[in-house]
């Protein structure tokens, strides 16, 4: 059997990795199963949920500690439909991705 | 150690056996579970746990994406055991980590939609052990029906018989929903203070699954 060299491995590796079997762009809906087209509409709806509580988190910190405020501009306006549970653990995740992006800038060790 | 958690379908529950396993892991050994998929539940898990169980034992908690081979090099040395939950598809995530995974556990559910997935999983794992030959693989039913009557996970075990790559785990993991409400409350059905026949068979599901893993360890 031939001995790998390092960068025989290398490309191996980086064509393994090539390989993989992605096709997620709007564009190509109609080459989807069912269950791919339905998994699709799952991690959209779940990015969307990490943008929606990075946006509530910001407009959050406008309000600085009165909650009483935060929640009466709430009610005035369509995220009052969102369940408050609801909303705050959207919040907590972004939080959460906030955190854990500002340990990677810095360098911090995990 | 670095046990990836793989799938080409979601839905086969890799974030529910990735939370219990690492939680399992937790109460000897120091560990980080890597959420690789976008859909964060493994993430959420662990945000759920830190908020209303910080006295739990710890599961470190980290998101990576794309490219992770580099990421859990590194980091295999900093935690004794590294579980990686990987998107539910054939996915850069998922290779990567398959490169330097020392075990890799194929979740599949007793369907046929799931196991139409194993023929070209088994393609996958058998590329990557030409890179990572030391790897072990594992294949896990889940999501098995409770109902005796049900032969299916009987079925799906002669089924994988045809890909010797992927031997199966003797434990079944079973549809509970012991599983589901832990998993919102950040908890492990090893944790839980439900004293249920389902809870407790749970939990015995989780303990055989560490011990035929680790050999008991």
């Amino acid at each position: 059997m031939a001995i790998k060299r390092s960068k025989d491995v290398e490309a191996l590796k980086q064509q393994f990795i090539n390989n993989v079997d992605v096709d997620t762009s709007l564009n190509n809906l109609t080459k989807l199963s069912n269950d791919q087209l339905v998994d699709q509409f799952v991690s959209i709806s779940q990015q969307a949920a990490l943008f929606q509580g990075r946006i509530l988190s910001e407009l959050r910190t406008r309000f600085g500690n009165d909650d009483r405020k935060f929640g009466e501009y709430i009610s005035t306006t369509i995220l009052s439909d969102i369940p408050s549970h609801t909303r705050t653990r959207l919040m907590n995740l972004a939080v959460f991705f906030e955190r854990e992006l500002l340990k990677q800038k810095r360098g911090y060790p995990i | 150690m670095i046990i990836l958690i793989a799938s080409q379908k979601g839905g086969a529950g890799k974030t529910t056996i990735a939370t219990n396993l690492a939680a399992k892991i937790a109460t000897n050994y120091d560990v980080l579970l890597l959420d690789a998929d976008r859909q964060p539940s493994a993430t959420e898990w662990c945000v759920e746990r830190k908020s209303n169980y910080p006295d739990r034992p710890r599961v470190h908690c980290v998101q990576r994406y794309d490219d992770i081979e580099d990421t859990l090099d590194d980091l295999k040395d900093r935690y004794a055991y590294i579980v990686v939950d990987s998107p539910g598809r054939d996915s850069i995530e998922m290779r990567t980590a398959m490169l330097v995974a020392d075990i890799v556990i194929i979740p599949a559910r007793p369907s046929q939609t799931d196991l139409n997935t194993i023929p070209a999983v088994s393609r996958i794992i058998n590329q990557s052990k030409k890179i990572n030959p030391s790897v072990k693989i594992f294949g896990l039913l889940t999501m098995a029906s409770t109902n005796s009557q049900v032969k299916e996970a009987k079925e799906a075990a002669e089924f994988f018989s045809d890909f010797p790559s992927i031997p199966l785990l003797d434990v079944v993991i079973s549809d509970r929903k012991i599983y589901r409400d832990n998993m919102s409350e950040g908890l492990s059905v090893i944790e839980t203070g439900n004293l249920s026949g389902s809870a407790t068979k749970a939990k015995e599901e989780i303990e055989s699954l560490y011990k035929e893993i680790f050999g008991g360890n």
